[in-house]
């Protein structure tokens, strides 16, 4: 499967440095911390965060910072083909592990010692770009449950496709020295389907652009390896505004509910 | 839906929702989200209110006078049966202005690889105004399929909302400027030219419009066989004479027959010797079923991949010893009555049919073909066989290529085309017809005529051989070109050596030259110099793809097709006598005896002295009395030649033969005159030498370097039996040949000769040529090296 065509759209309409519609919810779960809801398109995913609380298993205190404990899981009715997917496979053990990797180095940790911090990523529909979805949907409920971080975490996948739109070939300028390779961001399910790279990046913006996270599946050639970064960042950044626009309105929703007074 | 997220050029959002079943048997449903966009162009020149195409505008020509259906300017707009099926006359000049709407343009893509190409060709490399419209992201024109309702039907709808959007834009777009053209659809369905037609737009069937065109008949004749099968198959679908052949299996049924074992897929190769014979391949190791008589054949076309089915094994037989070939059974019956009568008598594939006592061991497995998994068509040239029946329309087909049947075609103009070369494409071969039916493309000219004949050859090998498209020449470098400094410093810097180079006379394409220099130690400094096409061809460029698209240049008897433009093959790339050119150069350091001290690569600033043909480097050799450094560096090039052929053949090198010929042509009509056979010296040998050892020295060196990727060519080793024709010629004439090693091939060949003939031993060197495999090409780390022969 391509996923330019010819005329350099992809199959659902998108050109291919757009990403995918964003809805998000923070505050979703009472008996939680903090809580959110994350649709990118139409993968849809809940995080709930516990904690800082003191930690469960004394083996695994840290002395000087607190544990992040991710759980990364996907619900049975998640894909179009229902599934039962218990829990600790090999494959959501290794995203579980991106995840904590991942708010490890988001959170300020070291501001709570010897205490624990528990994130819940569960994936209701799967779409595409689960990882970039579960670390957004973590990152609103890290916030909305007040937990101090370096700066708000968003994440993106991003793919590269040699199908190249064939507009692009007559270019004379361009055709001497084109990328072979046409990053496309934000894939869905059927775009990852393909047999092509895909990196995932998860980034600070705001700050130096941090890279918190780099995923990559499938080889590429490391030429072509800077023009992927560099669209999965910029993927990143379009994310990271439309989670911003939505923590502002949440808190300003908040305040009226409070009644508090605009300062 | 809600869009929270504000992009450009994407105003909505829907979703596209379907039920798909699964292999193992579920029904699953599929969401898929699609948006809708605001900014796709109209593709309508001088447009005030769309973002404007990056290409394939439509073109302002006034193409009022083409038809007689409709006498204003005019866009149209074609559905998916006319691009499935009559790209050939769409592709004709006289069409422009024509939108292909999203919707058509997937649903060909999906259907039909052929048709999908030539679309493509229309779209992307003509500029004749073809203009891709992407109507199913447009917002205003995008279609969602009802419950119920079909695909096609979807797509009719789709096309015809994409027809209204047009005519209401041109209205708008008429408000403001003012004359615009009008829009005319073309659909070959009679429901949805009648919906459109209700909903006031301007709709006519393709074949009305073609014929409309009274300025070019022939494109009506491209119709006809559509036409006339339509009027002879009533809607029931009940066939209309003698069912002839057994139907084919479903695609389905096949799937299931290929996943239990009992058929097998492979591709049918006709016998070149029989047309009632032919072969499947149904492994990659090469072996093959036999399939004999045209029922068991049922209706395939030589080289589609076809499913077959082993006959049981009492019914097994093998070749017939005798040929069969159409041209001479044709010469003596009359074509017209087989034409007429239309049948495949059963003693007709008998009649071929070896006699039964054969012995058993003799029989290969024979098999029926039982389905078509994919048709691999293509247009086929050929004459048209004479009829009795003067006037008639229909008529025989005869393809050039003697493997592929009798087609049978409606024509008008059988007269016009008598005497000419012809292109046809076959549409499809019902049960109940013996020849497929084809429809008339076009006339390549005279038979006989050198043009034409070039023409049919480029044609059937599918040789590229059109004119280098507009993006490809973007990438030639500026003219006068000069040799960069930049370039020269990384380069090394070549141009005292005094470098010549050796061809054929006549070459402007000189891509090897050689130099050798005595050194004070008694040695040799000898260099291959290459030019360095990569320097001006990179990787991922149009020339790039276009030059992997055709592959090799293509010589013939009067020209040229070239792989890469004519400045870069004849010109910048080659290394003419007094010109700076860069290069690849292989520098050894050889030592009287020709055995290699050093060896080194680089690239290279080279200024070749001479470009001399063989003749004129023999000359220079066995000259006595000159004695200049391009004389001498040419003599020690020879003797070293000499030393390292005769090692060669010392290891068991086999010198095999191929014929190679000029032509002799006429300077003023260029006509070719007379077949030469080509004259072997000394010269030729000393450069195939050389060329050979920088082969070999690049060929370590890249798989020193890269030992699990580089990519090599080998020759596998032949099986056995690809000898037989040659042992049994060589038996004929009372010689064995003994085909153990290449060694012993080259001795038992060495002594094959009789002084009467001297001939004979060239045609067993040739013949053994023909025995051998072909060279491919692997990546070492793959194969063992012990497989690295050649």
């Amino acid at each position: 499967m391509d996923l330019l065509s010819e005329h350099g759209y992809r199959q659902d309409g998108r050109k291919p440095n757009q990403i995918r519609n964003i809805n998000c919810r923070l505050g979703v779960y009472s008996q939680a911390d903090g809580s959110a809801y994350l649709e990118q398109g139409n993968t849809k995913v809940l995080a709930a965060v516990y904690g800082p609380h003191e930690a469960k298993q004394r083996s695994r205190i840290l002395e000087d910072q607190c544990l992040i404990n991710c759980q990364y899981s996907m619900a049975t009715f998640s894909t179009s083909e229902r599934k039962y997917r218990p829990r600790g496979d090999r494959k959501s053990t290794e995203l579980t592990r991106h995840l904590e990797k991942t708010f490890n180095s988001a959170v300020l940790t070291t501001m709570y010692p010897r205490s624990q911090i528990d994130i819940f990523c569960e994936v209701l529909q799967s779409d595409g770009g689960n990882l970039a979805a579960c670390i957004n949907a973590a990152s609103l409920a890290l916030v909305d449950a007040g937990v101090p971080m370096r700066g708000i975490v968003s994440a993106a996948i991003c793919g590269a496709t040699d199908g190249q739109p064939c507009i692009d070939l007559n270019a004379a300028e361009e055709s001497a020295n084109i990328p072979r390779l046409t990053p496309c961001i934000d894939l869905n399910a059927a775009e990852e389907s393909a047999n092509i790279p895909r990196l995932t990046v998860a980034t600070l913006p705001g700050g130096d652009d941090d890279l918190l996270l780099l995923e990559l599946d499938h080889r590429v050639h490391h030429d072509q390896l800077e023009a992927i970064i560099d669209a999965a960042v910029k993927g990143a950044a379009q994310v990271h505004a439309c989670l911003q626009t939505a923590i502002r309105k949440h808190v300003s929703e908040v305040a009226t509910c409070l009644q508090w007074e605009n300062s | 839906m809600e869009l929270n997220v504000k992009q450009s050029g994407i105003s909505r959002r829907t979703l596209k929702i379907f039920h798909k079943n699964t292999r193992s048997g579920g029904i699953v449903k599929v969401v898929r989200e699609h948006y809708l966009r605001n900014d796709i162009p109209c593709g309508l020149p001088n447009c005030t209110i769309c973002p404007s195409a990056e290409r394939g505008l439509l073109s302002d020509v006034d193409n009022s006078s083409i038809s007689s259906v409709i006498n204003e300017q005019h866009i149209i707009l074609v559905d998916v049966s006319i691009l499935l099926h009559k790209t050939d006359v769409l592709a004709d000049d006289c069409f422009c202005n024509v939108i292909i709407a999203q919707t058509a343009w997937e649903a060909v893509k999906q259907k039909s690889p052929p048709a999908y190409k030539k679309v493509h060709h229309l779209v992307f490399h003509e500029e004749r105004g073809f203009f891709v419209f992407m109507n199913d992201f447009h917002e205003e024109t995008y279609a969602a399929r009802e419950p119920g309702e079909s695909a096609d039907s979807r797509n009719d709808r789709a096309l015809r909302k994409t027809a209204k959007f047009f005519v209401d834009h041109l209205a708008e777009l008429g408000s403001r400027s003012k004359k615009l053209p009008k829009l005319v659809l073309l659909c070959d369905s009679v429901e949805s030219r009648d919906r459109a037609r209700a909903e006031g737009l301007i709709s006519f069937s393709f074949a009305e419009y073609v014929k409309g065109i009274t300025s070019k008949p022939e494109l009506a004749d491209k119709l006809a066989a559509f036409e006339s099968r339509d009027e002879i198959d009533p809607k029931t679908g009940a066939p209309r004479g003698r069912l002839l052949f057994p139907e084919h299996l479903s695609a389905d049924e096949t799937e299931i027959g290929l996943k239990t074992g009992r058929l097998k897929k492979g591709s049918f190769q006709v016998s070149r010797d029989n047309y009632m014979e032919a072969s499947v391949y149904v492994d990659d190791e090469g072996s093959a079923w036999f399939v004999q008589g045209l029922l068991n054949c049922n209706r395939a076309v030589h080289d589609d991949l076809v499913a077959v089915e082993l006959l049981p094994e009492d019914e097994w037989s093998c070749p017939a010893r005798l040929l069969k070939i159409r041209d001479q059974e044709e010469s003596g019956a009359n074509a017209d009555a087989e034409l007429d009568t239309d049948e495949v008598s059963t003693e007709d594939s008998e009649k071929g049919a070896p006699s039964k006592k054969r012995k058993r061991d003799d029989l290969l497995p024979t098999a029926r073909v039982v389905g078509i998994i994919r048709r691999n068509w293509r247009p086929y040239c050929g004459v048209l066989l004479p009829s009795s029946v003067p006037g008639a329309r229909r008529h025989l087909f005869a393809a050039a290529e003697r493997r592929i049947p009798r087609i049978r075609i409606e024509t008008r103009q059988a007269d016009t085309l008598k005497g000419q070369r012809v292109i046809v494409a076959i549409d499809s071969w019902p049960r109940d017809s013996r020849y497929p039916l084809g429809h008339y493309v076009r006339s390549l000219g005279t038979l006989g005529d050198r043009a034409t004949e070039n023409e049919v050859l480029l044609l059937e090998h599918d040789i590229p051989h059109y004119k280098f498209s507009s993006a490809v020449l973007d990438c030639l470098p500026a003219v006068p070109w000069r040799i960069s400094d930049e370039e020269r410093t990384k380069r090394v810097d070549l141009r005292d050596l005094v470098i010549c180079s050796v061809d054929p006379p006549g070459c402007t394409d000189i891509d090897d030259a050689l130099h050798c220099r005595s050194l004070d130690d008694g040695c040799f400094e000898v260099g291959v110099h290459i030019a360095d096409v990569s320097h001006f061809v990179r990787p991922g460029t149009a020339i790039d793809l276009e030059a992997a698209e055709r592959g090799t240049t293509v010589y013939l008897c009067d020209q040229r097709i070239d792989m890469v433009p004519e400045l870069l093959s004849s010109n910048l790339c080659s290394l003419r006598g007094g010109e700076e050119r860069y290069a690849f150069s292989v520098i050894w350091k050889l030592t009287s005896e020709a055995e290699i001290v050093d060896v080194k690569f680089h690239k290279s600033v080279i200024c070749s002295r001479a470009a001399l043909t063989y003749q004129q480097a023999q000359d220079l050799i066995d000259n006595k009395k000159l004695d200049d450094p391009l004389a001498q560096s040419l003599r020690q090039l020879n003797n070293l030649s000499k030393k390292l052929r005769e090692r060669r053949r010392a290891n068991g090198a086999l010198t095999l033969a191929s014929m190679e010929i000029r032509f002799n042509i006429d300077s003023e009509t260029r006509d070719p005159i007379a077949v030469q056979e080509k004259k072997f010296l000394q010269t030729n040998n000393m450069v195939e030498e050389f060329m050979l050892l920088a082969n070999i020295s690049v060929a370590q060196k890249i798989n020193d370097e890269f030992p699990d990727c580089a990519v090599l060519r080998r020759h596998p080793v032949p099986a056995p039996a690809n000898y037989k024709p040659v042992i049994q010629a060589a038996e004929s004439r009372g010689f064995k040949l003994v085909v153990d090693s290449g060694k012993a091939i080259a001795e038992s060949l060495d002594r094959a000769i009789i002084d009467a003939n001297p001939f004979f031993n060239t045609m067993l060197r040739i013949l053994t040529t023909r025995c051998m495999t072909q060279a491919v090409y692997f990546a070492s780390g793959t194969l063992p090296v012990e497989q690295y022969y050649h």
